[in-house]
């Protein structure tokens, strides 16, 4: 049942992803699509999941790539390394359009920048290098989904029976059968005394 | 000799990591040269995880740093639950009851009847996550689709021909969200229908061990208070 349902979260997300990628009207805005690739590295299990690794020697001003296939419950990453330290570069993740970064930042003096995040769908990368050529590397990951605490929709009614059936039923009623033991025992008990006296 | 073994090492070499090594596109310095890794240049990192010294040093310093990230982390669990949402608008699945919408249960926590519970109660817990992120892809689709329409009427009044080829990319863009609308509503139908099997197993549950009607007290309300909150409205 479970494996069903994930297919059919896989078939609606497959067809949000079909208008993947943050929207634009400009022709010049080429996203790039980077692919994920299953990832299992040995003695490694939070690394688990899907990678991207890209490396680019850019020349133009801005490039645009765009990832898919991620989901809400899984963690994400994505992560620029210059090659050339001295070099910098403007990097912006964007969600619905190309006009408006949702994260973004330099890779500054240590030539990097990352950021660790979750989403759903797709995203969309935007590198501007400040001088070119400019090689750096892209590295995308999607970890597996994590299984996420659901609060519980319930609340323990005091009373109740937490054992068996007939366990339950005699926890319930337990105060009648005292009392109707005691009336039993009562009504012998004067039996007894009554055939004594005669 | 020396040289056979050395040239022997060097094929070795080439051979195993020839993979790993990918070349790169030559860029005459006026296109840019973008290098994807495929599955198996992926599987062979993988495999020789702790030894990356043969691979590009752009990328063994950035798996380096991804690995750090993660590490900051004791598990990806944790890292999902310090990490927020990419873009600020959006939907996160909001998965938080209700105290007023609870539902009694005879059965605690580490009591026999458990065993007839469990099944259902995981099926349950199971669909609530699954509704919760359905209902954010749709949240998120009509929010991009509504202000990839609001940017497309605003800009292409600029210029005529604009104006002409968006009126055609604007009916593709309706026409796919219309289809959208239809696969959710499918896929709501059946999600809806697992919650409904889900609570009613919890019926035959208190049925046995608490109350009786259980469902029809209880779960019925729980059922359609869910069925209102993730039906769509537009």
């Amino acid at each position: 049942m479970k494996k069903q349902f994930l297919v059919l979260i896989a078939s609606l997300f497959s067809f949000f992803i079909a208008s993947a990628q943050p929207f634009t009207m400009n022709p010049d805005i080429v996203p790039v699509e980077l692919n994920l690739h299953p990832f299992k590295p040995a003695g490694s299990e939070k690394l688990n999941g899907r990678i991207g690794i890209t490396t680019v020697t850019q020349v133009k001003d801005t490039l645009y790539f765009f990832v898919k296939g991620f989901s809400m419950y899984s963690p994400a990453y994505a992560g620029i390394t210059m090659k050339d330290k001295s070099n910098s570069a403007d990097v912006g993740l964007f969600k619905e359009n190309w006009l408006k970064p949702s994260k973004g930042g330099n890779t500054g003096e240590k030539g990097v920048w990352e950021e660790k995040f979750k989403t759903e769908g797709d995203f969309g990368i935007r590198v501007i290098a400040k001088n070119k050529p400019c090689t750096y590397s892209i590295i995308v990951w999607s970890g597996k989904d994590v299984d996420v605490d659901v609060p519980s929709a319930f609340t323990y009614k005091e009373g109740g029976a937490s054992g068996g059936g007939i366990g339950g039923f005699f926890k319930t009623n337990l105060m009648y059968i005292i009392i109707g033991l005691l009336v039993i025992a009562l009504l012998f008990v004067m039996l007894k005394l009554k055939k004594r006296k005669s | 000799m020396k040289r056979i073994k050395q040239s022997a090492i060097l094929v070795f070499a080439l051979f195993f990591f020839g993979d790993t090594c990918f070349s790169q596109t030559p860029t005459d310095g006026m296109v840019d040269a973008i290098n994807q890794m495929g599955d198996d240049e992926v599987q062979n990192i993988q495999d020789h995880w702790s030894h990356l010294e043969n691979i590009d040093e752009t990328i063994t310093e950035g798996i380096g740093h991804l690995n750090t990230a993660l590490s900051i982390a004791s598990s990806a669990s944790d890292l999902y639950h310090a990490s927020l949402a990419l873009d600020n608008n959006e939907c996160v699945p909001d998965l938080s009851v209700d105290a007023a919408h609870t539902m009694p249960t005879s059965c605690q926590e580490n009591g026999a009847c458990q065993t007839c519970y469990s099944g259902a109660y995981h099926e349950l817990s199971f669909i609530r996550r699954m509704l919760a992120r359905l209902h954010c892809i749709y949240a998120n689709t009509r929010n991009f689709n509504q202000s990839a329409l609001a940017f497309g009427d605003n800009t292409s009044g600029i210029h005529a021909v604009t104006g002409l080829s968006w009126q055609s990319a604007r009916a593709g863009i309706v026409e796919e969200y219309n289809n959208f609308k239809h696969t959710y509503d499918d896929k709501y139908v059946g999600m809806i229908g697992t919650l409904q099997k889900a609570l009613e197993d919890i019926g035959h549950c208190e049925e046995q061990f608490g109350q009786h009607d259980w469902y029809q007290r209880f779960g019925f309300i729980y059922f359609e208070m869910m069925k209102e909150k993730y039906k769509r409205t537009d």
